[in-house]
């Protein structure tokens, strides 16, 4: 242990502080160079547009953060994204009661999340079993957005208007869905520090053999976690269908993807101990700020993939190192 | 008791027979041998993606990107071979896999990044790649020569089918007789134990990651004579229709077993019940449903009985 902390001290110079603050650094990166090649980017109505953009990745991400801090990855979660958003619309319109169709959707997300984890339970998965499981309970979510609506695309009633503004509204000039991110951030904050559960999930993520030996129950806290990321696509659903104002089984294809790289690259590790919403946080912004530029400097959206998987390979190179100099923190 | 146990091994191929007599009774359509031609002819492209997938998962390296190559490997045949012949356009396209393959084994081994997470991004960021090489459209093949091998048959059996056999006693010879094959085997068993041996894992590794994108490049190259054309959405079902073929064909995730025969049954076998869900007019939807559903079991069973003796 003595050894080790020596080894960290000595290595307390620019590139230990890069490899630590990769989001961060990418950030003012990001600003910087927006500020210069970009116009309008340091704009006050920009930053309002960018808080709006990043809300659904953001939900998302907060939901994969908790998956991957206990060394899980939810591959799912984009097209349980749309079968929530299939099923919230079709009960919007059916009862005209906003209430019933986020439990219908919470309902929906939470199973298949439940699903996701009680496969995990019965087989005893660790890390790179759930890529398997949740890339397969994906294809079975989609095909049940398409069974749900005849491959149709569903609009929302025009008179639910009530619905509609939750998207539309704004408080103090910062839009609704921005207030719900922020606010969901603070609340699973506060969970993942300061409850006996969310420390748990940290536990069972660094080690769960030694986490099962000193009385938890590593398995259920798994369950528990991909429960959570599959409540966090449903409200994702919502805040999106609120948007839109329609859904179709496309809807969420491939924001998982975004939620992984935003997760990562925000600095995320499995059970790290100071991974957690702020670094969700960092990554989401991140990948917000490059779409934002890329946007306003007009780049094909394809090449806007390809910028986004080099970044993930930067991060994980990142990564590498800063295993390789020891320690995870 | 002996007998059985012999027999038992061939469990996958009898279960072929089973079935395939289940569904010459039932199914009028199922004896022709128009349907025999269709069943082999569609086990080439996706056998191919698959052999490549069971191939890096005997080293223990889980190629999630094969889908993707097959997609960029398709879009580099189809605009080169526009200009320059099929010929160019075909080593063009593997190559393009087998650069992206070198990349991802030199970054998941030298390199110590985490394997699965490498393989999802290049997977984003390939077929991102390849959609952005189309500029949002699609090219169509025309290429004569290509489209005549393609649908060259003798009889009943297509020209690849052929091609594809070749392929697997091939990898096969090369799991089983050759030093590096063997290698490969130990370096899945365990990976910790062949270093001691003397045996370079990276090395095995990172030739073995080449090796399966190129057989998945090739997959995909031949995806577009039947399509006619590629787009941007190619293979991208690869993943769930491969893993399920070279799990029943003995494979296991965690490396060092499978071999190229077992995955020839396992394709039959995914090629039979594809053929079953069209014969008996499953709703198209539900086919997702059952696809999905049938990956699950696979992974349930090979993970079940590997972990049954271990609490956490």
């Amino acid at each position: 242990m003595q050894k080790n902390n020596v080894m960290i001290k000595k290595r307390f110079d620019v590139g230990w502080f890069a490899v630590n603050n990769f989001g961060l650094i990418l950030i003012v990166l990001m600003v910087v160079f927006g500020s210069i090649f970009a116009n309008n980017f340091l704009t006050i109505d920009n930053f309002r547009n960018l808080a709006s953009q990043i809300v659904i990745n953001g939900i998302l991400t907060i939901g994969f953060s908790v998956v991957y801090i206990i060394d899980g990855f939810d591959l799912s979660q984009g097209n349980v994204l749309s079968a929530c958003a299939c099923v919230a619309l079709t009960i919007l319109n059916g009862t005209h009661n906003i209430l019933w169709a986020f439990l219908a959707a919470a309902a929906i997300g939470i199973f298949f999340g439940f699903a996701n984890g009680m496969i995990g339970k019965v087989i005893k998965s660790d890390g790179s079993d759930s890529y398997l499981i949740t890339l397969a309970m994906s294809l079975v979510a989609l095909g049940f957005a398409y069974i749900w609506t005849k491959g149709l695309n569903i609009q929302c009633d025009s008179e639910m208007t009530s619905y509609r503004n939750i998207a539309r509204g704004n408080i103090l000039g910062i839009s609704n869905t921005a207030v719900i991110l922020v606010v969901f951030l603070v609340i699973v904050h506060f969970v993942l520090r300061k409850t006996a559960i969310g420390r748990k999930l940290y536990y069972v993520g660094a080690n769960k053999k030694a986490a099962f030996m000193g009385g938890i129950n590593s398995h259920n806290y798994r369950m528990y976690a991909f429960m959570f990321s599959g409540f966090c696509a449903a409200l994702a659903a919502i805040v999106m269908t609120a948007r839109t104002g329609s859904a179709n089984p496309m809807t969420g294809n491939n924001y998982e993807t975004d939620a992984a790289i935003a997760t990562i690259v925000g600095g995320n590790a499995p059970g790290d101990s100071k991974s957690g919403m702020l670094r969700a946080l960092f990554g989401v912004l991140c990948l917000g700020l490059i779409r934002n530029i890329m946007n306003m400097m007009n780049v094909d959206a394809n090449i806007q993939t390809v910028v986004k998987c080099i970044i993930l390979l930067v991060a994980l190179y990142a990564l590498s190192v800063k295993k390789s100099w020891g320690g995870k923190d | 008791m002996k007998v059985i146990r012999e027999l038992l091994k061939y469990k996958i191929w009898m279960f072929c027979i089973l079935f395939s007599v289940y569904m010459y009774i039932f199914s009028p359509a199922f004896g022709t041998w128009n349907n025999f031609y269709g069943i082999l002819q569609s086990m080439f492209p996706y056998g191919m993606v698959a052999l490549g997938l069971m191939f890096g998962l005997v080293t223990g390296i889980n190629n999630l990107t094969i889908g993707s190559l097959a997609c960029l490997s398709a879009v580099v045949f189809g605009l080169v071979s526009q200009s320059y012949g099929c010929i160019a356009g075909f080593l063009a396209g593997v190559a393009a896999a087998a650069v992206i393959g070198a990349a991802s084994g030199v970054m998941s081994t030298y390199l110590k990044m985490d394997g699965w997470l490498v393989t999802i991004a290049l997977m984003i960021g390939v077929r991102g790649f390849a959609c952005a090489l189309l500029a949002g459209s699609t090219v169509r093949i025309t290429d004569s020569f290509f489209l005549k091998v393609a649908s060259t048959k003798f009889g009943p059996v297509p020209l690849l089918f052929l091609v594809f056999l070749v392929t697997v006693v091939l990898v096969d010879f090369i799991l089983k007789y050759t030093h590096y094959g063997r290698s490969m085997y130990a370096v899945g068993g365990n990976a910790e134990v062949a270093a001691s041996c003397g045996i370079n894992i990276n090395k095995v590794r990172v030739i073995a990651v080449i090796v399966s994108s190129v057989l998945a490049g090739i997959g995909g190259i031949f995806v577009t004579a039947r399509l006619g054309s590629a787009n941007g959405d190619l293979g991208a079902d690869a993943i769930m229709a491969c893993l399920p073929m070279v799990i029943i064909g003995g494979a296991a995730f965690t490396g060092g077993k499978g071999d190229a025969k077992g995955t020839l049954s396992g394709c039959l076998v995914m090629n039979l019940i594809t053929t079953y869900m069209n014969l008996f007019e499953v709703y198209i939807d539900a086919q997702k449903v059952i696809q999905g559903a049938i990956l699950l079991m696979v992974i349930i069973a090979d993970k079940y009985f590997e972990n049954k003796e271990i609490k956490v």
